[in-house]
C-alpha cells in the first residue's frame, strides 16, 4: 500500500469487507495513544496536532529530526501547512513573522549557532510580539561541537520570549502545544520558546502519550489574529517610532509577561483537565519540602537528573527536595520564594554561565533572595558545559561537599 | 503591452501628503508610481530611506499594508507573507521594496533563497546606487568614482550587475527601469502584476541629498542615466533579454550622450579624473556587452 495515505484513507481503502475494522481503526484515533519517540519527534508531533499553517525553517544538529520529520508530514499530505525551506535561521523567522502578522499560526524550530544567526529576528519577533512557537534543541556554541548545554537560549532570556525548559519527551510534547495555546492569548501574545537538551532528549526514546486530535482541537481554537496585514484595512506594522512610543511599547511588554505570570498556569490546568499529566505549576517540586536540609535547582534534564538525586540522598539519609524551574521567562519569583523560604540550604546548579559573572539561573535567583530578605544558605555550580555527563551521583556529592563544610 | 496615460492619471494615491521625504526624492516617485499599479498590495519594507520617509508612529504615509523588517529580511517576510495569505485564500500581491543596500548586499541570501524557491512575491530595487538612509556610504552599487563618506576619493571597484546575478536565478521576469520614464516603469509593473512566481523590478532612483544635486532635476537626471549608457533598459523573460523601446537606441555608443552630461550635474562626481571617468566608461560598455549576450 502507498505510505502516502494517511491512516484514514488507509482505513478506508480497505474496502467493504473489513468495516467493522475499519470503524474500529478510526474510532482508535480518538483515543490517545502511546509510543515510544524522541524528543525531536515529540516536537515534531506536537507541532503536527497544533496545526501550525506555515512553517519555516533551516536544519542544524540536533533540531534537523524535528524539520526532516515536518517535512514529511507535510509532503505525505498529512499536515495542511505551508512549509518554507530557507535558506537561513535569520530568513525561517523572518518568514514567521511575516507569515504571522499575515493571520496564519507559525512554527519553527532551531538550536545553537542556528539561534545566534537568527538574533537580530530573534529580538524582532520579541520586541514587535509575534506570537510564533519555536522549540531550541539546547546545543553548546563554538568551537565546533554538538552536546548539549544551555548557553544558546540563555543568550536570548531578555529577547522578550517566554521560556520553558522540558525535563522529558512527555513535557515537551505537552508544553509545545501549551506553547500555541499561550503565545497566541489575546492577553500574552508573544513567541514562546520550549527548549529541551539536545540528544539527552532530542535523540533518546521514551514513552510518550499523544493526545488524539479531536482533544487537541477541542483544547486549541483556530489561530485568531489581532492584528492583520489586510489591504481593505492598512497600516504599517513595526515604523519608525519615537522615544515615547517605543517606552509605552516596552512597557507593554512588560505587562504582556506579567499576564503570562497569572494566565500560564491556568493554561497548563486546562491542558491538564482536558488531556491529562501535566500539572499546572511552574515550578516542579520533588522530594520532602518539609524534612529537606537542602534544595537543589536546575533547569530541563539536569532537574530530571536531581530528582534521582533526592532517591540516592534518601538511602544516605539525606533529605533532599528539588526545585525544577519549568518556566524561566517570566521568571517565578514568588512561587520560588515562596518556595525557598521553607528550606535551610539552596544549591542552583546552571548549565550555562553569563560569562564574567556566574550561572544566570543563579544571579538571578541571588536577586530575588536578596530583595525578599530570605535567610538561606546559597550554593551555585555550574556543570554540565559542553555536555559533559552529569549524574545524579555527581549532583549528590555537591550536596554531601555543602553540608560537610558547615 | 501599453498603459494609455488616463489609466495612470487614474491611480490611487498611496504615498501621501506629510510624508519624510526629501524635496526631489527619486525614490518617492519609483513608489507611487510602482505601487498604484498593483492590486491589493502588500509592502514589506527593510531598513533604508523607504523605512523613514512613511513617517513617525502612529502617522503613516503609506497608504497600503506595509511591514517593516529588519535590514536583511525583506524577502524572506515576503515569503512568509505571500504563503500565508496563499494558505487564507487572499487575493493580495506581496512585494519588497528595498533599496540596493538591501538588494546588492545585506539582503543578498534572501532574496536569492526566496527566488530560487520562486515565491510569489514582486522585488523592487529602488537604486540610488548607495546608502542614502545611513548618510550616503558606498554599495555593491555605487559606480567607480563616486564620492561617498565611505569613499572619500571616490569608489575604486566597479558596479555590481545585480539583474545579472538575478538572471542567473531563472526567475520568471525581470526588468530595469528609471523614473525619468514613468509610462514605461508603470507597463513593466502592469507586466510583472499579471506574472506569477518571483518578479524583480530594478528601479533607477535619483537621491539629489546623497548625490549633491538639484532637486529640481531629478526626472531629468533618470533621463541623463538611460541616455547616456549609464543605465540601460530591458526585460528580462524566459532567458531572454529584450531592450526596451525607450532605450534600445543606445545601445549603440554613437547614439549616446555624452557620460559627462550626467556626471557634471552630481557633486559626487565632481572630483572624478578623467582616468576614473573612462574606468567608468569602460565598466558601462562592459555591462552593455554582458547584457547583449542574453539577447
Ligand atoms: C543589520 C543592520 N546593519 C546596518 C543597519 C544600518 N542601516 C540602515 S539603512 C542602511 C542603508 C540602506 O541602504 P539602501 O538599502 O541602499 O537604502 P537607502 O538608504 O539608500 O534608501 C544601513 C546601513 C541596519 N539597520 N541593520
Ligand atoms: S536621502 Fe535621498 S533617497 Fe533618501 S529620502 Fe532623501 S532624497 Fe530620497
Amino acid at each position: 500500500m502507498c505510505s502516502c495515505l494517511s491512516r484514514k484513507e488507509e482505513a478506508e481503502s480497505l474496502g467493504n469487507d473489513s468495516r467493522v475494522e475499519v470503524k474500529e481503526m478510526v474510532q482508535s484515533l480518538e483515543k490517545p495513544q502511546t509510543k515510544l519517540m524522541t524528543g525531536a519527534e515529540a516536537v515534531a508531533t506536537a507541532a503536527k496536532l497544533s496545526r501550525p499553517q506555515v512553517i519555516a525553517a533551516y536544519p542544524i544538529t540536533p533540531q534537523t529530526k524535528i524539520v526532516e520529520t515536518l517535512s514529511g508530514m507535510v509532503a505525505r499530505g498529512e499536515m495542511d501547512t505551508e512549509y518554507i525551506n530557507v535558506e537561513s535561521e535569520h530568513s525561517a523567522m523572518g518568514a514567521v513573522i511575516g507569515a504571522s502578522l499575515a493571520g496564519t499560526r507559525t512554527f519553527t524550530a532551531t538550536s545553537s549557532h542556528g539561534l545566534l544567526y537568527m538574533g537580530e529576528l530573534v529580538w524582532w519577533a520579541g520586541m514587535t510580539r509575534i506570537p510564533v512557537v519555536m522549540p531550541v534543541v539546547n546545543r553548546s556554541l563554538n568551537p565546533w561541537n554538538i552536546w548539549p548545554d544551555h548557553q544558546d537560549a540563555m543568550a536570548f532570556r531578555d529577547a522578550g520570549w517566554i521560556q520553558f525548559y522540558a525535563k522529558n519527551n512527555q513535557e515537551v510534547l505537552d508544553l509545545t502545544i501549551c506553547a500555541f495555546k499561550i503565545a497566541e492569548h489575546h492577553k500574552i501574545w508573544m513567541p514562546v520558546m520550549v527548549c529541551l537538551d539536545g540528544f539527552i532528549l532530542s535523540h533518546t526514546s521514551a514513552q510518550v502519550e499523544i493526545p488524539s486530535q479531536a482533544i487537541v482541537d477541542a483544547f486549541l481554537p483556530p489561530f485568531e489574529p489581532l492584528a492583520m496585514l489586510d489591504p481593505d484595512n492598512p497600516f504599517a506594522h513595526g515604523s519608525l517610532t519615537d522615544s515615547e512610543g517605543i517606552w509605552e511599547q516596552r512597557m507593554s511588554l512588560i505587562d504582556g509577561f506579567n499576564n503570562a505570570r497569572v494566565l500560564i498556569p491556568q493554561i497548563l490546568k486546562e491542558y491538564t483537565d482536558k488531556i491529562g499529566r501535566l500539572g499546572d505549576y511552574l515550578i516542579e517540586v520533588t522530594g520532602n519540602i518539609e524534612e529537606a536540609e537542602c534544595a537543589i535547582m536546575a533547569l530541563g534534564t539536569l532537574g530530571e537528573e536531581a530528582e534521582q538525586t533526592v532517591e540516592f540522598l534518601s538511602e544516605k539519609n539525606i533529605k533532599t527536595v528539588v526545585f525544577r524551574l519549568r518556566v524561566f521567562r517570566p521568571f517565578p519569583r514568588k512561587e520560588l520564594i515562596s518556595l525557598i523560604k521553607r528550606v535551610p540550604r539552596l544549591l542552583v546548579i546552571d548549565r550555562a554561565v553569563s560569562f564574567g559573572n556566574a550561572g544566570q539561573l543563579a544571579i538571578e535567583i541571588q536577586a530575588e533572595l536578596f530583595a525578599h530578605k530570605v535567610d538561606v544558605l546559597f550554593y551555585q555550580k555550574i556543570m554540565g558545559l559542553g555536555g559533559m555527563d552529569v549524574t545524579y551521583a555527581d549532583i549528590a556529592v555537591e550536596v554531601e561537599n555543602i553540608l560537610k563544610e558547615e | 503591452m501599453n498603459v494609455k496615460i488616463p489609466e495612470m492619471m487614474d491611480r490611487p494615491e498611496v504615498l501621501l501628503r506629510g510624508n519624510f521625504a526629501c524635496a526631489g526624492c527619486g525614490l518617492s516617485i519609483a513608489y507611487k508610481t510602482s505601487i498604484s499599479a498593483l492590486n491589493r498590495p502588500i509592502v514589506v519594507i527593510p531598513a533604508c530611506c523607504s523605512s523613514v520617509i512613511q513617517s513617525l508612529h502612529p502617522n503613516v504615509a503609506y497608504n497600503v499594508p506595509t511591514l517593516n523588517i529588519a535590514f536583511a529580511a525583506h524577502a524572506s517576510a515576503a515569503s512568509g507573507i505571500a504563503r500565508a495569505k496563499k494558505m487564507r485564500g487572499e487575493d493580495t500581491t506581496t512585494v519588497v521594496w528595498s533599496g540596493d543596500g538591501g538588494t546588492y548586499d545585506i539582503g543578498l541570501s534572501t532574496w536569492s533563497g526566496a527566488a530560487e524557491r520562486n515565491e510569489n512575491i514582486i522585488h523592487f530595487c529602488y537604486d540610488n546606487n548607495f546608502y542614502s538612509n545611513t548618510g550616503a556610504q558606498r554599495s555593491g552599487a555605487t559606480p567607480r568614482g563616486a564620492v561617498t563618506t565611505t569613499t572619500p576619493r571616490g569608489k575604486r571597484e566597479k558596479r555590481k550587475s545585480i539583474a545579472r546575478i538575478m538572471a542567473a536565478h531563472d526567475i520568471p521576469y525581470i526588468a530595469t527601469a528609471s523614473i525619468g520614464y514613468l509610462r514605461d516603469l508603470y507597463t513593466k509593473v502592469k507586466k510583472a502584476s499579471m506574472i506569477e512566481g518571483y518578479r524583480f523590478i530594478l528601479i533607477d532612483a535619483p537621491c539629489p541629498t546623497g548625490w549633491n544635486s538639484d532637486p529640481a532635476i531629478t526626472p531629468e537626471l533618470g533621463e541623463l542615466s538611460v541616455k547616456t549608457g549609464y543605465f540601460p533598459l530591458f526585460e528580462i523573460e524566459e532567458g531572454k533579454l529584450t531592450f526596451s523601446k525607450r532605450g534600445i537606441r543606445y545601445k549603440d555608443p554613437i547614439n549616446r550622450l555624452s557620460i559627462e552630461k550626467y556626471l557634471e550635474k552630481q557633486g559626487r562626481f565632481k572630483s572624478m579624473t578623467s582616468e576614473q571617468t573612462k574606468l567608468l566608461t569602460d565598466d558601462l560598455q562592459y555591462e552593455w556587452d554582458m547584457l547583449s549576450k542574453l539577447e
